[in-house]
Formats: C-alpha cells, structure tokens, sequence
C-alpha cells in the first residue's frame, strides 16, 4: 500500500474525491464585489519598470527646481564611485557587463506590443542594462527611479533573471559579441527591441560594511486608515496637498494596508512598498554607514545624486531610522516620515 | 451524477479575446471568464484548505483580486496558470487567517471513481485526509496543483514562482506525511493479521 505507486494512486483517488463545482453564492458574491471594485492601473513598461514613489517623486521635483535655481545640487559621492571605469574581460565575450539600447515608440510597436496599455512614453527611449557577478539591473537613462537590483544566472545561450516584482524568472536567449546583445523571446518585450551595445561605465556598488548585515528588513504594517487619518490630522497640509498624498505618492486609495520594506544588498539599497500584499520597488540607491549611527542613501536621479542623511538606530535585528536631512515642505516631511520613519525595521 | 459530483472539472479553452476585454475594464466579460473557470479554482482550493468555507472564502477574494490586477497580467494566455496562482495565495492568507482547521464532513458516494481498484479505502482515505491537516500550506498547493491537477513539478514550480527545487522539496515532504499516515494505519491491521 505504501510503495510509491501505490501510495500515487491512493493520493491521487483521494484528491478526486471532493467537490468541483464552485457554489454559486460564491461566484456571484465575487461578481457583486467586483461591480464596484476598480482595477488597478498598468503603469509597468514591458519589463516591469518600477513606479516612482512619493519619495523619489518628491526629489525628482527638488531636483527640476534646483536645477531651474541655476545648477544648486547636492553632490555627494561614496568612496567606491571613485576610480576608473570597468573595461570589458577578457577572454569570449559573456553577457557580464553594461549594455545600452535607444529605441523609439515605432520601434518599439513593431517588437510586438500587445496592448495599448503597454504604449507609453515610459516604454521607449534610452536604456541601461548591467550583469555583473550575479546581479542585474535595468535603468532608463533620464527617468527618475527604477531598476532594483536583482539576481541572474547565464550561459549556453540562456539568461535567467528573475523578476522580484512579477516573482517570475524570465528564461531569455542570447547572442552576445563584444559589442552586442541580442535577447530572443522568452522574456519581456523590452529587451528584444534592438541589440543593446556594450559601453563601459562605473561598476555596481559592492557590498558596504556597517552596523547593518544585508538583508530585508520589514516595517511594520499600517492601515491605510490610520495613514489617511495622519494626513488629515496634519495641519500644515492643505486640502490638496491631502489628495496628492493619498492618491498620487502613496496611491492607497480605496486600499486597505500598506507597508515598508528596506533591502540593503550589494551596497544597494532598495526600498519597497506593499499595498494590500502587492509589492512593488519604490527606489533605490547607494547607501552608506559613515558611523554607526549614521546612514546615507544616495540616489541618483538625472545624473544628480540626491542626499538623505538618516539617524540610525539598532537593536539587535531590527533598526529605525529618524530623517536628519531637512525636508522643503510639509508633503515632504509626511511622506518621508511615513516611507522610512514608520519602523523599526525588522530582519526578514 | 457520480462523475459530476466528484470528479475533476473538465479542462476549460479560455479565450483570449475575453481576457484581453476584462484587462480593459470588461466587467461582463471577466464574468464569463469567472463562470468558466470558478469550478476549477474552488476544486483547487478545497483540495488545498480541505475545508469548504475557507476555499469560498479564498475563491472570492481571488477572483476579485484577479480583477483589480488584470490590467497587469503580461501574456493573457497565461491567463489560467496566473488566476491558479493567485488562488494559491488567496488560500495562504485563509490558512492564515483561521489557524484552527475546522472539520467537514464530508458524505461520500459508495461507488466512488478510485475505490473500484483497492486503491484507496475509506481508512486510506481518512488516515490521509488527517495527515494532511497536518502538512504545510505551501507543501499542500504543491501536492495539489501536481497530482490533482496533474501539472509536472517544473510546471507547478513557474506557476508559484518558486525554484524547481523547492517545488520538488514541497512535494517530497508532503509524500513523506502522507506515506508515514498510511504506514501508521496499516499497522494495526498487519498486527490483527499476524494475530490472526
């Protein structure tokens, strides 16, 4: 009875037996529910290219007015940025490296853009695509945020990058020259446009040592009303700036929970937002420890590294942070305060 | 009547054209795909929960979440193997949820499919259905999505998004509890037999 055949057919005749018809109640229950749920917009570009979120947003603005103020910037460069850029390996060409592709709109129809949903400007242009001992990112040259990093494995022809925000490993084939990659189907439009070229640029953060081990760490989570709650009950905001918060940085309306998590990995570190479970990237940058008490996330944004200076707490495997950089306006402070204040942190 | 009742839901042909609509905000069309493929899901899901409460509970909210992230669906023909796994998660948070598994009874047919043979007797089945409580949710969907409905091992490991490995692991552990749950049932009845 208990061999392995056996013990097949046994599971497999007591697997049939149950129902397989769903109640009708259930299906109509769902179908009401859904006549007043809405859908979640596609912002993804054909390779899942992050959203922005409140806090890049809110840079990305103090950047554009900066820049208007006559170039004031804030510039701040790790040690590890410094040096010469990486050249290729030597040896047969591999899929390690920088790559870049320009495509435009038409170009990018023609690969095959299914739906209209996909057709927007955020889907064509200038793009970045770096491997680099086991990890992979992807940028748009010029756009805000975007391209967490995440992990790959290649070769016979084949890269596996998996995806963290579909959860999905893509199996993509490949030629690769010392001068081009060319991606076949198999994985997200995007990269099978045109052949990307190899450029050489700055190498990936490396890891950073601190008071932090890399890893996930998890905020706690929040109910969307108590977020909505705290935007109201700030004074220094106005009624729009109320909205802007719940609809368009934050864009939890209608949700029911939301969470942060903060991803120090590779000397990246990558923060991420959970609206009702579904996860997405937010953004990343460098990080550094110059003390331990001290972290610094650097992003860069339109070739512009952007500063925030966090007080850091630990406490064994958990962390908070407090904002020491000022913040321009009373949304920045919310969103701020919300998106890495809102911990401890804790260990995955 | 019996082959109705009991018997896997016959494979459905979704239409991509539906599915394309439903991205678009088609309510009506995403309730002819929802009547095409509910069957399917809530048999899943009961077979993962073994409870017939929690797998409605678990349908409904699939479906309604399947609603809300249509827009982001990638390939609508893999339509099928994506709402399958959001009904897998759908049943990790009812499983959350109520940690306390509640009984059902359950009335069986006397002429069951599968019974015919001797392959499965109603201790077999019992002995099972207890072990079973006793196997984790994850291993659970994978021992399902593998043997009822039939997907290879790679498969079931894409529609989690899970390394085969882990796939592979799940499924080993859970045949593990479930082969020790018949062994112990055997037992004392290989012990009345030497007895006897």
């Amino acid at each position: 009875m208990t061999d392995d055949r056996s013990l097949e057919r046994a599971a497999r005749s007591w697997l049939d037996e149950g129902p397989s018809r769903a109640p009708d109640r259930t299906v109509e229950a769902a179908l009401s529910q859904i006549q007043t749920t809405p859908q979640e917009r596609d912002l993804r570009i054909p390779w899942r290219f992050p959203k922005m979120n409140p806090m890049t947003r809110i840079a990305t603005a103090l950047v554009v007015v900066a820049l208007a103020l006559g170039g004031v910037y804030l510039v701040f460069r790790p040690a590890s940025d410094i040096g010469p850029p990486a050249t290729a390996s030597p040896g047969p060409p591999t899929i390690e490296g920088t790559w870049d592709v320009l495509y435009t709109r038409e170009e990018m129809l023609a690969a095959g853009i299914s739906d209209s949903g996909e057709d927007n400007p955020g889907n064509y242009g200038h793009f970045r695509l770096t491997f680099e001992a086991g990890r992979w990112r992807m940028i748009k040259i010029g756009y805000a945020s975007g391209g967490g990093v995440s992990t790959y494995t290649a070769g016979d022809g084949i890269a596996h990058l998996y995806s963290p925000d579909d959860d999905v490993t893509f199996d993509i084939p490949y030629t690769v020259t010392a001068t081009s990659l060319t991606f076949g189907r198999g994985g997200p439009v995007g990269f099978r446009v045109k052949p990307w070229t190899r450029i050489t640029t700055e190498p990936m953060p490396t890891a950073v040592a601190g008071p932090l081990k890399e890893g996930i760490y998890d905020g706690p989570t929040l109910q969307v009303a108590d977020i909505v709650a705290a935007v109201n009950a700030d004074a220094r905001l106005t009624s729009a700036d109320r909205t802007q918060i719940i609809n368009d940085l934050f864009e939890v309306k209608d949700q029911t929970t939301w969470s942060a998590s903060i991803d120090l990995h590779g000397g990246v570190l990558t923060q991420r937002q959970a609206v009702d479970g579904a996860i997405q990237v937010g953004s990343f940058g460098r990080y550094a420890f110059p003390d331990d008490h001290t972290l610094v996330y650097t992003e860069r944004i339109d070739n512009i590294d952007v500063v925030t200076v966090f007080e850091l707490t630990v406490n064994g495997d958990s962390f908070t942070l407090h904002r020491t950089t000022p913040t321009e306006n009373a949304i920045d402070e919310f969103v701020s305060g919300v998106l890495f204040e809102s911990g401890p942190f804790v260990s995955r | 009547v019996i082959a109705a009742t009991w018997s896997r839901p016959p494979e459905v042909e979704v239409d991509r054209d539906l599915v394309e609509r439903a991205r678009k905000g088609d309510r009506e069309a995403f309730a002819v795909l929802v009547h095409q493929v509910s069957d399917g899901l809530y048999a899943v899901a009961w077979r993962i929960l073994r409870d017939s409460s929690l797998a409605e509970d678990a349908l409904q909210n699939a479906l309604v979440l399947a609603w809300r992230r249509l827009p982001k669906l990638r390939d609508p023909d893999r339509f099928e193997a994506w709402i399958h796994r959001i009904l897998v998660h759908a049943c990790y948070d009812e499983s959350q949820r109520t940690k306390s598994w509640r009984t059902t009874v359950t009335v069986l047919p006397i002429d069951l499919p599968g019974s015919s043979d001797g392959t499965s007797t109603i201790d077999d089945r019992d002995e099972l259905d207890r072990a079973f409580r006793h196997v984790s949710i994850e291993q659970r969907a994978v021992f399902v999505l593998h043997h009822y409905l039939g997907l290879p091992l790679v498969e079931v490991a894409e529609l989690l998004g899970l390394p085969a490995g882990t796939a592979r692991s799940r499924l080993h552990y859970a045949t593990l509890a479930l082969r020790d749950a018949l062994v112990a049932a055997a037992e004392p009845m290989a012990r009345e037999g030497r007895l006897a």
